[in-house]
């Protein structure tokens, strides 16, 4: 998982599965609670680049997997002064973590640190679709 | 008789003191508590979230979850079947509330940060939920 001067892969196929962990608390049913779904600047771990349970290295061996696809990420939300939102996923890795990648907003070419913070309703909208998209393929262990 | 309404009384009371301490002890939860940087719910965020559990307490509206947000606030979740409905404060002082049914948002609505409008929504989640 080290990165080990490997170079960014911007190449996401749209069915790759995405993974955070999670704790008992974040699970609602089947999915991943909405509350619990951070926004924007999502830090996920991508499937090419290893394995699930890596999200759990090395501090949270207890806690539980949820996964959800690239497509499953809404490809833009539309706030109600009218101006639009794009959601991309983004490979950045870490040294001690090759997998991790990013849920990245944008306004046009401009990504949100550059940017006023999106409306709350568009966050809380973004939030509530992806949640419903999680799955849970890990439980958390007791 | 009048022993068991004095039970049920206290019994209600509890239920309502549980949701208050629960609240108070989100707050101590410490920053990054989800291992994705989410700060822990701010006093104000708690405050308003004590509002809420005890106008919920008054019209006896249960909630299934009350949680931190990972946006850094408190969420209070209500589930029936497969309707859905939360109202999140934030920690800095906006509150937002959201229905939705089987998976599908119905609607996000802004929540102004007084006892009454608080009351409101929560009314209309209720009559929602409870449909």
């Amino acid at each position: 998982m080290y990165r080990r001067d490997r170079p960014i892969d911007p190449d996401f196929q749209p069915t790759e599965f995405l993974y955070v962990r999670c704790r008992a608390e974040d699970i609602e049913g089947e999915h991943l609670s909405p509350l619990s779904v951070k926004f924007p600047d999502w830090s996920v771990n991508r499937e090419k680049c290893g394995q699930p349970q890596d999200v759990l290295i090395s501090r949270w061996p207890t806690w539980g997997i949820a996964a959800f696809q690239v497509r499953d990420v809404p490809p833009s939300l539309t706030s109600v002064g009218n101006v639009t939102y794009n959601f991309r996923v983004e490979h950045v890795p870490d040294e001690d973590n090759y997998a991790h990648s990013e849920i990245r907003t944008y306004r046009g070419p401009i990504h949100h640190q550059d940017l006023n913070s999106p409306p709350k309703l568009v966050k809380k909208d973004f939030r509530y679709a992806l949640s419903q998209k999680t799955s849970i393929v890990r439980q958390c262990q007791s | 008789m009048k022993t068991l309404e004095a039970s049920e009384e206290t019994s209600e009371l509890s239920l309502l003191r549980r949701r208050v301490k629960e609240i108070e002890r989100l707050v101590d939860l410490l920053p990054d508590w989800n291992s994705y940087g989410a700060d822990p719910p701010s006093a104000t965020a708690a405050e308003a979230a004590i509002s809420a559990v005890r106008h919920l307490d008054d019209m006896e509206l249960v909630p299934d979850r009350i949680v931190p947000s990972a946006e850094g606030g408190i969420g209070i979740a209500f589930r029936n079947g497969l309707k859905y409905a939360d109202i999140e404060f934030f920690n800095n002082g906006e509150i937002l509330a959201l229905t939705a049914n089987n998976g599908e948002r119905i609607e996000i609505w802004p929540v102004g940060q007084g006892s009454e409008e608080i009351k409101h929504s929560l009314s209309k989640i209720r009559d929602y939920i409870n449909s």
